[in-house]
């Protein structure tokens, strides 16, 4: 039996099923995520904001035994994940270490703090969003972004990427998603109140037909080469924004 | 570790909240062991951040309710005759005339509060006045962007287009060239199109396009610039086709402005 | 609903829902006032001023702008705007011993009691600005950057100003505690 039991231990060790983590108490404030590559944040109960690697426990370098892993930033490895952490008190800062690839990392984030992403290298992969009920604030440069089941309030910019946003059943104002390259494809309730404000220079919109928009007055249909769309969603309510210079703009029914 | 005073009494005020990070928290823990004065010191803030804590809500009399209440409806009724011609149901009104009876002081005061008009149209100026405040410090909420946006938008909505308000359009103005936030910046110059008939709103516009770095924002403003057929901004476009830094797409943007405005 | 919405609604006409924003702020304006004045009466007409504001000027109020903070500046305002009136340029001259008897129930504990009567009467001996920051940060407990905000001001200064006004009330208390 002992036997046993030691074996699948081993097994479990050698195939790296236990994730490693790094936990941080935090219920209120801003988490600061930069240069992460790979990455999914998720919203849950819990008081600690906890970091873990998907990865499972890193290969161990022998010729890097007693040595700290430092970066050109002047970061230092403090999680074990290949992430720097630096707490400020209200604010929490996330660099990682390695530019590019680095690892697939995984945070969970309580209730009551607010997320900044920011990422401008060209070495990202994507970054995932899912049940956030707080602010969120994303930056990109090349990363596509996919955000399912969020409140808002919602600020999201990326130069090359597309983005995906399906919002769960109350969305907190306000919602700026701006793409230039990507396309915009938003996912919510059809009972949503909202000032609906849409606009693509070279793209198209398509719209669930079971969501109506009010328009305001005419709406300004080709002028000057652009194309916008301005209207109220069920009476109007939270400032929605929505824009591709270059794509499309898709918005569904939930 | 030495200090002055008001830093150590800060730091021991934010260790008692909990505030502190693990490296200060060590600083002062260590300080409290080492240092009487600081120790006591303290105990005396723990106990009165304890008393202030502990501190019993007081509790309003039932009348600041009722009074309201007599308040809110008489002002219904104001409301609805100001509406309709039509007259209001017999027991609406006797509804009305007990709640009046009720807290007949209370009405009193709301009535001869309704005479003062003069005192009422300075204190409405004041409030106005207070409402374009919070509005700038909403725009400068260093801590929320989407607050920040938010600010931006009801500064858009505060404002005349006929009569912009030039603290407004300053704020505006900054926050369009200095916003740490791309969708802010963004917003800020779509509610300065608001105010294009004006010459100072168009120089910082043709201005911000040689502040700006990210191309999200170029784009847009180069959108508005040609929208407004302002050739001054010609100079600025070419500038942008030159700089290697530009990013195609804003190239392309800028190459087609130039052929829109000339 | 958000009180943002409320506000909206009132404004838009839908003066019962003023009501509901009435009792989610009665007892924490009262309470400021209270704490402002020193007087249990005064900050009951005063909060009801606050409230008659609210609704009078309802059409000043503007989308996006956090109802919390909108109430705190109306109630402040009625707070300088009483004093003025009463010519009573500074509210600082107040008779502690009256005070502390007229805003305080009775406490089921002596001690208790005791040191909160020390603290009303060392509040009282700040000065207006100061008693303000305490009110609105520990008895309130209001973040940092709400205050910041209706105070029109950065957080760095109102946690400077906050952490003064505890070291100046400490001062006050611990010389009080010794007579």
């Amino acid at each position: 039996m002992k036997k046993q039991i030691l074996a699948i231990a081993l097994l479990l060790v050698a195939t790296g099923v236990f994730a490693q983590e790094f936990k941080l108490a935090k219920t209120s404030g801003k988490l600061m995520i930069s240069e992460v590559n790979n990455v999914t944040i998720e919203g849950y109960d819990g008081k600690e904001i906890v970091f873990s690697s998907m990865d499972g426990a890193r290969e161990k370098d022998k010729r890097a035994e007693g040595l700290r892993a430092i970066s050109a930033m002047g970061l230092e490895d403090n999680t074990g994940i290949g992430l720097s952490v630096k707490d400020n008190g209200n604010t929490v800062e996330v660099y990682q270490m390695k530019k590019m690839d680095g690892p697939k990392v995984k945070i969970l984030v309580p209730k009551g703090v607010s997320i900044l992403y920011s990422h401008s290298s060209p070495y990202g992969n994507s970054v995932k969003f899912r049940n956030v009920s707080n602010e969120i604030e994303i930056s990109t440069v090349h990363n596509s972004v996919h955000l399912d089941n969020v409140t808002g309030p919602l600020m999201v910019k990326t130069v090359h990427g597309s983005i995906d946003v399906i919002f769960g059943t109350t969305i907190n104002n306000p919602i700026s998603i701006v793409s230039v390259h990507g396309a915009v494809d938003v996912t919510l309730p059809a009972t949503t109140k909202a000032n609906l404000a849409m606009s693509t220079s070279w793209g198209e919109m398509f719209v669930d037909p079971a969501i109506k928009i009010e328009f305001d007055g005419q709406g300004e249909w080709k002028k000057y080469g652009s194309n916008k769309v301005n209207g109220k969603l069920n009476g109007g309510g939270l400032e929605m924004q929505l824009s591709s210079t270059h794509n499309n703009i898709y918005l569904r029914k939930k | 570790m030495n200090m002055d005073q008001e830093k150590l009494s800060g730091m021991i005020i934010d260790y008692i909240d909990g505030k502190l990070n693990e490296a200060d928290k060590q600083l002062i823990e260590q300080e409290l062991v080492k240092n009487a004065e600081a120790y006591k010191l303290y105990e005396q803030l723990k106990e009165l951040i304890q008393v202030m804590d502990q501190s019993k809500k007081i509790e309003p009399s039932e009348k600041l309710k009722q009074k309201f209440d007599a308040f809110l409806q008489a002002e219904i009724d104001l409301e609805q005759k100001s509406k309709t011609v039509f007259f209001t149901p017999a027991w609406y009104r006797a509804a009305a005339a007990v709640a009046l009876l009720v807290v007949g002081g209370g009405v009193g005061y709301w009535i001869s509060q309704q005479n003062q008009q003069h005192a009422e149209l300075l204190a409405l100026q004041k409030e106005m006045k207070e409402t374009r405040r919070l509005v700038l410090a909403q725009m400068n909420n260093d801590q929320s962007a989407s607050q920040r946006m938010l600010g931006v938008m009801a500064a858009y909505e505060s404002v005349q287009t006929d009569r912009p308000d030039d603290e407004i359009v300053d704020a505006l103005v900054t926050t369009m060239n200095t916003d740490g936030n791309s969708n802010v910046r963004l917003a800020a110059i779509e509610a300065l199109s608001k105010f294009t008939e004006e010459e100072k709103v168009r120089k910082a516009l043709v201005q911000s396009l040689s502040a700006q770095k990210d191309p999200v924002v170029q784009i847009a403003l180069i959108q508005l610039l040609v929208q407004m057929k302002e050739k001054e901004a010609v100079k600025s476009f070419e500038r942008i086709i030159d700089d290697e830094q530009s990013l195609p797409a804003v190239k392309d943007e800028a190459h087609a402005g130039i052929f829109k405005l000339s | 609903m958000s009180d943002e919405t409320l506000m909206e609604a009132v404004k838009n006409g839908n003066l019962q829902q003023a009501s509901v924003l009435f009792d989610r702020y009665n007892k924490r304006i009262f309470n400021f006032l209270a704490r402002m004045t020193m007087d249990r009466d005064l900050a009951e007409d005063l909060t009801q001023n606050v409230f008659l504001r609210i609704i009078k000027y309802r059409g000043s109020y503007r989308e996006g702008m956090r109802f919390q903070s909108w109430i705190y500046q109306v109630a402040r305002n009625v707070f300088s705007d009483h004093y003025q009136v009463a010519k009573n340029k500074t509210s600082g001259f107040v008779d502690v011993e009256k005070m502390s008897e007229s805003i305080m129930d009775s406490y089921e504990s002596q001690e208790q009691d005791e040191r909160e009567k020390l603290l009303h009467k060392s509040l009282a001996m700040l000065n207006d600005e100061q008693r303000e920051l305490l009110v609105l940060t520990r008895f309130q407990q209001m973040k940092y950057e709400e205050v910041a905000t209706i105070m029109d001001t950065s957080v760095a200064n109102i946690k400077v100003k906050v952490h003064r006004a505890i070291q100046k009330l400490r001062e006050h208390y611990f010389q009080l505690e010794r007579i």
